[in-house]
């Protein structure tokens, strides 16, 4: 079973899905909050290590009423997508320290920040200050490397 | 309470996770391959999400069935940050200091000039690291469900940074706020 979805069909949906979930079935606050990969898996390490350690660790409010397993089901979510395309395959991992890296700056910044990058552009969409100013960072940063990778290899 | 808000968020990720492989979406992705090769598939995906995103809030907005105020304001010194510095709320004299007051007088918004510079600064090394582990955190996830161990790592990653960040980390950086 092999189903195709534009990326533009993909936006449309994942925008309404967000919305509409925020605003029937009251998925807040903090509002914009119903796709952050970052901050949900923040929140799921953070419960388990508040519920199983003495040390509390904060959360978001809706993660009080919530056991936040975003993470984990959208890895789900994909197996089974890829699985039913015929995509699955496991490779070995080429950088595992360099990816173990990139992957806690990810999430320093989305700590710090209140999102990764698809949050900022959803929290964008709302008009917050903050994730248009997250989401113009982002697009600076790729457009700056961009063009010093371009550069570099027109020498 | 719990079970609604847990089912809710899981249906959704479960959806999001499937229709995010098929699309082969990546919010970084798009940017990148339109900056480097002026390829706009995926970041049609992003600004169609965008606009999508705008339009319905804007209508839900004016049903005021949206919280009317901006989102995330008040944040920096809100719930997750006062948990950090283990007070209740930041003293009066130190949140003057770090926010502009913008609006009417019911409206409680605030917005902090600060944060929304280091946010921007977040946003840059963001996109950096993105770039440099080729895809966002949306991405990483998809590649992990299609058995790419490198993602494996890269959430591995995250989940060791979330618990020394609370451990250790949180007072040092508390000056982004």
């Amino acid at each position: 079973m092999k189903i195709r979805v534009s990326p533009i069909a993909w936006g449309i949906i994942a925008g309404s899905i967000l919305v509409l979930t925020e605003v029937f079935f009251d998925f807040s606050p903090p509002s914009a909050y119903v796709l952050c990969l970052s901050c949900h898996l923040r929140d799921l390490i953070n419960t388990l290590v508040s519920e199983n350690s003495g040390t509390y660790f904060p959360v978001s409010n809706i993660a009080n009423y919530a056991l936040m397993l975003t993470s984990p089901l959208f890895i789900v979510g994909s197996l089974i997508a890829s699985i039913l395309g015929g995509e699955f395959k496991i490779i070995k991992a080429a950088k595992p320290f360099r990816m173990l890296i990139y992957g806690a700056t990810f999430m320093l910044t989305g700590i710090l920040f209140f999102g990764c990058p698809g949050r900022f552009f959803l929290r964008a969409g709302y008009g917050d200050i903050y994730g248009i100013a997250g989401a113009a960072g982002v697009i600076a940063g790729i457009f700056a490397v961009t063009k010093i990778y371009k550069q570099l290899s027109t020498r | 309470m719990i079970f609604k808000y847990t089912v809710i968020i899981s249906i959704v990720a479960l959806v999001l996770g499937f229709l995010s492989q098929r699309s082969r979406m990546c919010f970084i992705g798009g940017l990148r391959d339109w900056a480097l090769i002026g390829e706009k598939s995926l970041l049609s995906g992003l600004i169609s999400f965008a606009l999508t995103v705008w339009i319905l809030t804007s209508v839900f907005y004016s049903f005021e069935l949206i919280d009317t105020s901006v989102p995330e304001i008040g944040e920096p010194v809100g719930n997750i940050m006062s948990s950090f510095i283990g007070q209740e709320s930041i003293a009066a004299e130190e949140k003057a200091s770090l926010v502009v007051f913008l609006g009417s007088a019911d409206n409680d918004a605030i917005i902090s000039v600060r944060f929304i510079i280091f946010t921007f600064i977040g946003g840059i090394v963001m996109g950096i690291a993105g770039l440099a582990a080729n895809g966002c955190v949306l991405r990483q996830h998809v590649l992990l469900g299609q058995g790419q161990m490198d993602s494996l790592f890269f959430i591995i990653g995250m989940i060791i940074m979330d618990i020394i960040f609370y451990l250790f980390l949180y007072k040092i950086f508390s000056i982004v706020y």
